[in-house]
């Protein structure tokens, strides 16, 4: 019940202003959650996603996503930062960030693998970097 | 979807009373509307809809703030069986039912 409720109150809000203005005042009012507004059984984002779009409202259910992903994003950086600093091998990383919650096991890959190509990239530009550097030096010599 | 012209007209005067008196928007947010919205299971449907469409108009016009919502997070309204009263058992006329 309580999701209609909030269904009808996004529709009237939305017919008048936008998502984002939408999202903003959910912020200031404190409700981080919208999950909390389904039953304990059915807290989960596929279920919301369709519970939304059902409803004619695509743009909450495209935004509720969009923020889960950030915060999955967040993360998987947190985890990542968190072994580094402990200087834990490469593996054990992995597991750790991609073992938790199979269902999420897809995005986070995606976000684990996209991280390691962006470090990849930036190790092999400081790799550069540093030949380069050190051709100039020999040339300056 | 825009909401009905009446429930519109029904918000105005809230609006204009908080805006003329300020102190009354604070206890508006913060006791009148969680507290409608927390007994909101025992209203007949249509009644239900009014209220949450006025509350997306008061929202709208930035007369409340969205934390009055926090009470429909409570378990008796969010667990399974609370879903939906239907309309018929609400909106019975006791005449047609005792008229068999």
């Amino acid at each position: 019940m309580a999701a209609d409720i909030i269904a009808i109150v996004f529709r009237t809000y939305i017919a008048e202003q936008s998502i984002d203005q939408l999202a903003g005042i959910l912020k200031k009012g404190g409700i981080k959650d919208l999950l909390l507004f389904f039953p304990p059984n059915k807290r989960e984002d596929k279920l919301l996603d369709e519970f939304f779009r059902k409803q004619g409202l695509a743009q909450v259910a495209d935004w509720w996503t969009k923020k889960k992903y950030a915060m999955l994003k967040e993360e998987v950086i947190k985890t990542i930062k968190g072994h580094l600093e402990h200087g834990d091998s490469n593996p054990d990383v992995g597991k750790d960030v991609l073992g938790t919650d199979p269902s999420l096991g897809l995005t986070k890959t995606f976000f684990f693998l996209r991280l390691c190509l962006r470090f990849r990239r930036s190790r092999k530009n400081s790799l550069c970097q540093r030949r380069n550097s050190s051709s100039a030096f020999g040339q300056a010599l | 979807m825009q909401p009905p012209e009446s429930l519109v007209r029904e918000a105005n005067p809230v609006g204009l009373c908080s805006f003329r008196y300020k102190y009354l928007q604070k206890p508006l947010e913060e006791s009148a509307l969680p507290t409608l919205l927390q007994y909101i299971n025992r209203w007949p449907t249509a009644q239900k809809d009014k209220i949450a469409i006025t509350i997306g108009v008061l929202l709208s016009q930035g007369l409340a703030t969205a934390g009055c919502l926090q009470s429909l997070t409570k378990d008796h309204l969010v667990k399974n069986g609370a879903s939906h009263v239907p309309s018929v058992l609400t909106a019975k006329k006791p005449d047609l039912l005792f008229s068999v």
